[in-house]
Formats: C-alpha cells, structure tokens, sequence
C-alpha cells in the first residue's frame, strides 16, 4: 500500500472512501443514463476497446491519482439516447466517448474531493481529460485500490468500469 | 413571468452536460428554440452581451474562464438583476455552493442533476424574476 494512501488516509477511512466511490459509481450511471451497475469484487476480462480518464488530487503534501476506465461500447450505447444518432459518426464517436467519460469522471472526482476534505483534508483535483486506452488492459494497471463495476446477470455478467488509486508519481 | 418566452443560455465545456440540460429544460416546459448551449466561456460570453437571456445556467470549472468568472464578467455587462444565473456542477463541497451563492448565483444544481432537482430550482428562480418585475 502507497505512503499517502496508508498512512495519511486512515484504514477505516480509505474503506469509506471506497463505499464513496462505489455508491457515486452507481448513482451517478443511474442518474444520467437510468443504467444500472454493481460493484463486482471479480477481475474478469475487459474489452479492448476502453476509455481512460486520470484525475490527480493533490494538497499540500501528497497527491494521488484515481483513473477511470469504461467500456467504449458501453458509452455509445448510452449516449444514443442522448444524442441525434446522425451526429454520432465513425469519425465523432471517439470525441463524444471522450467527453462523456471526462464528464463522468469529474462528477464521481467531486465526491471523493467532497469527502476528503470533509474528513480534514484541503485537497483540490485537475479537470479530468479521456484519452483512448490502449494496449494495456485496467487489471494489469498498477494501482494500490482497484474497484470493478459490471452489468448483466449470471452467465451474462461483464465488467465494463474499472476504478483504480495510487500515488502520483 | 412565463417561462416559454425565456431565452435560456447553457454553458459547460462538456456537450454531455449541455444535452442532458437541454432535455431536463424541454421536460420543464421551455420550448426547444428558446435553449442556446455553449461549450465555451469566451463564445458564451459574446452571445450574451448581444442577446436576451432571462436565465443563464452555468458550469463552475471550466478550461479558461471559469463559472464565476463568467458570471461575474456578464453582471459587469448587464448589472445584477438582468438574468438569474443557475449553477450546475459537480462541486458538491457546501462551503463552494455557499462561495457561489454569495457571488450572486440564484440557485445551484449538483451533479449529476436530477429533473425533481431542476423543476425545484426553476420554480425558485421563476419566483426570483417575478420578484424582481414587480
């Protein structure tokens, strides 16, 4: 376990800043697209295709980072409720997957924010930026905390959110 | 005040926020027509100074000029009274809604914004630009 989320975080705190993340996780998927997720304990297999976000946080002595990782077909199928299907092109899907997983991220970045710094701490965060992710699948990323969301059912289930912290480099 | 005849301004540098606005407005009863989205401060800001808005809702943290920036340029343009400005973030810290709300926000959204939210803050702000008609 890294320094600052270790020894400055509190065990019991760093559990409830997990339950933080996964309830924001959850809401907010239901808020903005009525989409259900569950926290799944199980590293299954990603698809290929995903979207990374990274969010630093930072005070006056530490900083960590918290990366966001979803399943691109995952935000295509949401966002054609939003958007006009004729604007969602080959060309403009990346762009919006991008600007939706950014957006995404900077709502769930806010909770764990609200919350450190209810509990002591005067962290402020970066403007979440997404990028393609590739070649590089999220159970192999070095994080200290890594958390797995799924949908579907049974035999169905898939992961498709990863969320994982470490240090800042 | 009837809000079908309200120019409404939505500004976030994210087109998801924006559409996701846009529709819990429509589902509010403002016509389509009457919501103007902008993704960026500097474009926003020249619309405003040319248009009528009655309503401007406004992201916090954005690339350049920020939220309260934003809103502080356009009372500068217009005075206090002209528009009531909402805003939406994801800035959930009550000490930051507070700093926004003595900066003369009308009200706040936080996101992820729910419809009952928005239909509960429009009818405050609908009561704020009676208020100040009368």
């Amino acid at each position: 376990m890294s320094e600052m989320l270790s020894n400055k975080i509190a065990p019991e705190l760093l559990k409830e800043l997990e339950d933080i993340i996964s309830n924001s996780t959850i809401d907010t998927m239901n808020q903005i697209f009525g989409f259900q997720v569950s926290y799944n304990p199980d590293s299954l297999e990603y698809s290929p295709e995903l979207i990374i976000a990274s969010v630093e946080f930072w005070d006056v002595l530490d900083s960590f980072t918290v990366t966001y990782i979803f399943e691109r077909e995952l935000i295509l199928s949401l966002v054609k409720n939003i958007y006009d299907p004729a604007t969602i092109t080959k060309e403009g899907a990346d762009e919006i997957c991008k600007d939706t997983v950014s957006e995404l991220a900077n709502v769930i970045s806010n909770k764990i924010k609200a919350f450190i710094n209810r509990h002591g701490f005067n962290s402020v965060m970066e403007i979440p930026q997404a990028d393609i992710l590739n070649a590089i699948s999220p159970n192999e990323m070095p994080h200290n905390i890594h958390m797995h969301f799924c949908s579907g059912s049974d035999k169905d289930i898939k992961n498709v959110i990863y969320i994982g912290l470490k240090d800042s480099e | 005040m009837d809000i079908e005849n309200c120019n409404i301004l939505i500004l976030d540098d994210h087109l998801l926020s924006c559409k996701l606005l846009r529709m819990q407005m429509i589902q509010y009863g403002v016509p389509e027509d009457k919501i103007h989205e902008f993704s960026s401060s500097t474009e926003a800001l020249q619309k405003y100074k040319e248009g009528d808005f009655k309503i401007a809702i406004v992201d916090w943290d954005m690339p350049g000029m920020n939220g309260l920036e934003f809103i502080k340029k356009c009372k500068e343009h217009k005075g206090n009274d002209e528009t009531a400005f909402v805003m939406a973030s994801a800035e959930a810290q009550p000490d930051k809604i507070l700093e926004a709300l003595n900066q003369g926000v009308i009200s706040y959204l936080t996101k992820p914004v729910a419809q009952d939210d928005v239909n509960e803050k429009m009818k405050k702000v609908m009561e704020w630009m009676d208020a100040k008609a009368s």
